[in-house]
């Protein structure tokens, strides 16, 4: 066959494999005029139909069962948990969120049903909404190498299965159980998810006590329509042979569902009915020796109420018959209902404040104590009874844990699983950072020291103790369309204890009110004082217009990465947002950092980026006045262009006031207090940076360039070397270490030093000219000249720093060049000429009247 | 994992989405390299009948060569590309010498690992595979490395159209008729043999 041959053939083939196999002949009938196509075409369809459907469906390298080690996505499959029949279900390890799952893999039939597993995945979608501490979470449906899984919470315990094999439960304990299985039920129904396959298999029990419930909604998810012909329930087919526990699910099956008929909530209160049957009396409801026996049983016979524990009050009788009414028009409606009677009879607080259910009540509550109005209420006994009541806070109260006053928010997992979307989940973690970092009373953790944690392989708690926090929040972002879901959770960290669990879902034009609330409802539940004016802040946000901030947080994304390609895009994103949406300061803000980092990393001469920078934060601050980010940019490209010291100082203090919770401002602060020689100052401030971003390579390098620049060299060292045992992929602590190496004398290990800084800036960076400073101080001035020639040269197409060529002449005893060179500094503003005073590499140059004029004109005092 | 080979292969991977076809050249063998010290580690640390997974191979590798870089995916893709390539040759090379050592052809020469096992019931005569699709790169080259991707490299439809620059549905309508053709050809192949 020759290739054009091939396409043509080709092209009719596709056509026929996408059709029924019925309907390919006719198809061909009217494709292919001339026989040899046809015979051609025919011949592939039939290798096609009679060949092994399986031929290459799964790559090269078997999938199979998934054995220890397996890895799906971030999973890693650790051991079976056994199989339903709506797959196999696995113990794994989230490496991303260093927590273990439970992973329910989706049966290859599935995935062959396109249609079908759209359909799942819409209702795992639904179902992954449902938070609440009595229903084990679905965290989401994920997809990778082919193989479709729902990941879930893995719940540790008995099930109420075993347990009831072990005899029936006290009534009281009974009750207890039942009564956090009815609320589970209940915020489930409120929320419009019916179980549909509620039995004791299905309700765990963990060693706390708590009572879980599984797989909500999945025997509908599975099949697919709210009809459950009683041969398809999952259960089911799953059993094989074993006739005992053939008989499970439809012991549990209400009339209704067992004729087949549609099924409403009211099923599941029958299934309730029929757990805390079993639950008092260690037998089934609904028993039978075969199938239909047993089938027959939840049609026409009533259980035996003498099986029944005498101490069961009459109460509760009366509400087993309510529940287990055959005519689900007679039957209890509302188990909520069920809930409320249970509670009455066992007189018991409710176990596990159900965030679900009462939270909008909660937080009505509070937000009235937060805005002062509470000294009304609080003088009113009945109001705190309420308060009580609604809220018992487990978590606070009696449940040992200390105050939550630091917070670290881990990198959102984006669930749409195209990559692409990396930047939304990695704004959406930025965005709430930012907003609950302006809480004076909690110390947030900055972005960069979260990053780290993306993908990382540690346990929440190990996580919590290296930031030094008290609680982490963790969470999911799904962006699909104009609509974005988040979840949310908070974890304490001592206990790695669940205290509240969110999902939320808005049209992308409300997001940054979304986010507000998923920060107020944080701040809310940690019980944190909030001053009015915080309070303010958190309570809504304009809408945006979703264009412009999508622009933005791609902006920002490639902002973080600190190349210039990387700049040069997001500058263009900024713009992007800017054209979209001219009022917001954000994108303004954005721009300003873009241009200070080029400038600031020499990609582009700074007298062309830093005027620019500092006119988009005068725009970001036109439009609010209020915005911290832009005040500190704006800071920062003064400090680097106007030299107007007192300008600078007013500019970082407001905007250390307005979020004294953004890293950076203290981190900038710090560069500029260390020019001033300000020492002391410079390090309580880039400690203050520390905290809030711990593991920031470039903060931590910070405190050994201050010690530098202060000329405490063995100290400075010391911090260095403690930078780089933490990140040793860094060039800043290389690049210091030189520095200060070159002023102890060590020229080889400044040299060495020098050299790795240079490996690790893949391209790009003017550090060759400290080597050739490094050389020059050595003796070694002909390897000096040479790189210095080098740089001259390249100098004339291409930025280099002045100042660095300055400090070669000066190392080589050339005054006249060096102070040609520094006057060009000066004009070119060269990156850090504010560190002129202090810079120990230039102390040649101090006797000189050249070099006293030039910190005259930086408005600059000698130092030492 | 040098650090500063790190930001080669980014760097690599950066040029050769720009159309730079000598950066793909140049991360062959680092790819490689890494490919077959991931593969070792996997055998090494679990039983013999543990079975690899590609995907989660490659991507391992990748994860070990781009180490901390900003994940921009479209490179991804593009690593994906070339550690399919390089998968097919290992493992086909790997069914060859165990055909040959079956034979008592002298001692094999193994590529990847002696302790490599595949899985037995493999119904895909990798060899046979591989001969087909020699033959199809001639009818159609773009098919060939379509399968390559899919089924050498693991990668899903949606990443083997990013590595493609085609769009998902193409992949799915290419995949089917080149299967199509592999099976009547690998039949035939039978056939003569």
């Amino acid at each position: 066959m020759k290739p054009e041959r091939w396409q043509e053939v080709k092209k009719v083939l596709a056509a026929a494999l996408e059709r029924e196999p019925g309907e390919r002949g006719a198809y061909l009938d009217q494709a292919c005029t001339e026989p040899l196509l046809r015979r051609e075409v025919e011949s592939l369809i039939a290798a096609h139909e009679q060949g092994e459907s399986s031929f290459m469906e799964q790559p090269a390298i078997e999938h199979g069962a998934l054995k220890r080690g397996t890895r799906l996505g971030p999973y890693e499959i650790l051991a079976p948990l056994g199989a339903g029949g709506m797959g196999e279900v696995y113990e794994a390890h989230d490496s991303k969120l260093g927590r273990k799952v439970a992973i329910k893999v989706l049966p290859a039939t599935f995935i062959h049903d396109p249609q079908r597993l759209a359909r799942f995945q819409r209702e795992a979608r639904m179902l992954a909404s449902l938070n609440h501490p009595n229903i084990a979470t679905i965290h989401g449906l994920e997809e990778s190498d082919g193989v479709h899984y729902l990941v879930m919470e893995l719940v540790p315990g008995e099930t109420l299965a075993e347990r009831i094999g072990k005899g029936a439960l006290p009534v009281e304990e009974a009750l207890k159980v039942a009564g956090q299985v009815a609320q589970a039920l209940e915020a489930a129904h409120e929320k419009g998810v019916i179980h549909r396959d509620l039995k004791p298999g299905n309700v765990k029990l963990t060693p706390e006590g708590r009572v879980k419930v599984l797989d909500f909604g999945l025997a509908k998810a599975f099949s697919g329509d709210g009809a459950l012909d009683p041969s398809q329930l999952p259960t089911l087919t799953a059993m094989g042979t074993e006739e005992g526990r053939i008989l499970g699910t439809p012991a549990y099956m209400s009339p209704e569902q067992a004729r087949g008929k549609t099924v409403d909530k009211r099923a599941d209160v029958w299934a309730f009915g029929c757990l805390l049957y079993e639950l008092l009396t260690a037998r089934r409801a609904f028993r039978g020796e075969t199938l239909t026996e047993t089938i027959a049983a939840v049609l026409e016979r009533e259980p035996d109420w003498q099986a029944l524990p005498p101490s069961t009050s009459a109460k509760i009788r009366d509400l087993l018959r309510r529940c287990l009414q055959k005519d689900p028009q007679r039957r209890l409606r509302d188990i909520g209902d069920v809930r409320i009677e249970i509670e009455e009879v066992s007189a018991l607080p409710r176990v596990g404040e159900a965030a679900a259910t009462t939270k909008s009540t909660r937080v009505r509550w509070r937000g009235a104590l937060l805005w002062g109005v509470a000294l009304l209420l609080l003088a009113t006994v009945t109001s705190i009874a309420i308060w009580n009541r609604k809220s018992p806070s487990p978590l606070f109260a009696t449940g040992g844990l200390g105050p939550i006053e630091s917070l670290a928010v881990l990198p959102l997992e984006e669930l749409s699983g195209s990559p692409g979307q990396d930047y939304f989940a990695d704004g959406m973690t930025d965005e709430l950072i930012t907003d609950l970092a302006q809480i004076k009373a909690l110390r947030v953790i900055s972005r960069t020291s979260v990053m780290v944690y993306k993908g990382a392989h540690k346990s929440l708690p190990d996580i919590a103790r290296e930031l030094n926090v008290d609680a982490v929040v963790e969470g999911t972002v799904l962006h699909s369309g104009n609509r974005v879901r988040i979840t949310a959770q908070l974890i304490y960290a001592a206990t790695d204890r669940h205290l509240w669990a969110e999902s939320y879902e808005r049209d992308v034009r409300d997001i940054l009110g979304l986010q507000r609330e998923v920060a107020k409802d944080i701040v809310d539940e940690i019980r944190i004082k909030v001053t009015p004016e915080e309070q303010v802040l958190l309570s809504g946000a304009p809408p945006v217009n979703s264009e412009a901030y999508e622009a933005y947080l791609k902006g920002r994304y490639y902002w973080e990465t600190r190349t210039e390609e990387g700049l040069r895009k997001a500058i263009s994103y900024f713009q992007e947002a800017i054209e979209k949406d001219p009022t917001s300061p954000r994108a303004y803000t954005g721009l300003a950092d873009s241009y200070n980092a080029l400038g600031s990393d020499e990609f582009l001469p700074p007298m062309e980026t830093f005027p620019k920078a500092k006119a988009a934060a005068l725009e970001a601050l036109r439009r609010d006045q209020n915005f911290a980010e832009a005040h500190a940019s704006l800071a920062f490209a003064i400090w680097n262009y106007d030299y107007d010291w007192k300008a600078v100082e007013t500019e970082y203090k407001r905007a250390i006031d307005l979020n004294p919770g953004y890293a950076t401002s203290y981190h900038w602060y710090a560069g500029y207090l260390m020019g001033m020689g300000r020492f002391a100052e410079a390090i309580a401030a880039v400690k203050r940076a520390r905290e809030l971003d711990p593991l920031s390579p470039r903060i931590n390098a910070n405190v050994g360039l201050i010690l530098y620049f202060a000329r405490q060299y063995d100290q400075a060292i010391e911090e260095l070397q403690k930078a780089l045992r933490m990140e040793s992929n860094s060039e800043a602590p290389y690049y210091y270490l030189g520095l200060v190496y070159l002023q102890k004398g060590n020229y080889r290990e400044a040299i060495s030093e020098f050299e790795k800084s240079n490996q690790l800036l893949s391209g790009g960076g003017s550090s060759d000219l400290d080597l050739a400073q490094a050389y020059a101080l050595a003796g070694d001035r002909k390897e000096a000249q040479t790189i210095l020639g080098r740089s001259l040269a390249k100098s004339k197409g291409n930025y280099e720093s002045a100042l660095l060529i300055a400090k070669v002449y000066a190392a080589l005893g050339e005054k006249q060049r060096a102070f040609a060179w520094l006057q060009k500094a000066y004009v070119e503003r060269s990156s850090f000429l504010a560190f002129l005073s202090v810079d120990p590499t230039l102390d040649v140059l101090h006797t000189d009247p050249r070099f006293q004029a030039l910190l005259t004109r930086m408005n600059l005092q000698p130092q030492l | 994992m040098c650090p500063a080979s790190s930001g080669r292969v980014s760097k690599l991977l950066i040029n050769w989405g720009q159309g730079d076809l000598d950066a793909r050249e140049a991360l062959i063998p680092l790819v490689y390299g890494e490919l077959r010290r991931v593969a070792r580690r996997y055998l090494g640390r679990e039983r013999p009948d543990h079975t690899l997974q590609s995907a989660a191979l490659v991507h391992e590798a990748y994860l070990r060569l781009v180490h901390k870089e900003p994940p921009q995916w479209q490179n991804r893709a593009h690593f994906f590309g070339v550690a399919a390539q390089l998968m097919r040759h290992l493992l086909v090379d790997h069914a060859r010498n165990r055909r040959a050592a079956k034979r008592g052809a002298g001692a094999p020469r193994l590529s990847l690992d002696a302790q490599m096992v595949l899985p037995q019931k493999r119904e895909v005569d990798l060899v046979a595979l591989d001969d087909a699709l020699n033959k199809l790169a001639g009818l159609d080259a773009q098919q060939s490395r379509l399968i390559e991707l899919r089924f050498f490299g693991g990668l899903s439809i949606e990443e083997t159209a990013v590595v493609l620059g085609i769009s998902p549905a193409t992949v799915k309508r290419e995949w089917a008729t080149a299967r199509a053709w592999l099976q009547r050809e690998m039949k035939n192949q039978d056939a003569g043999q």
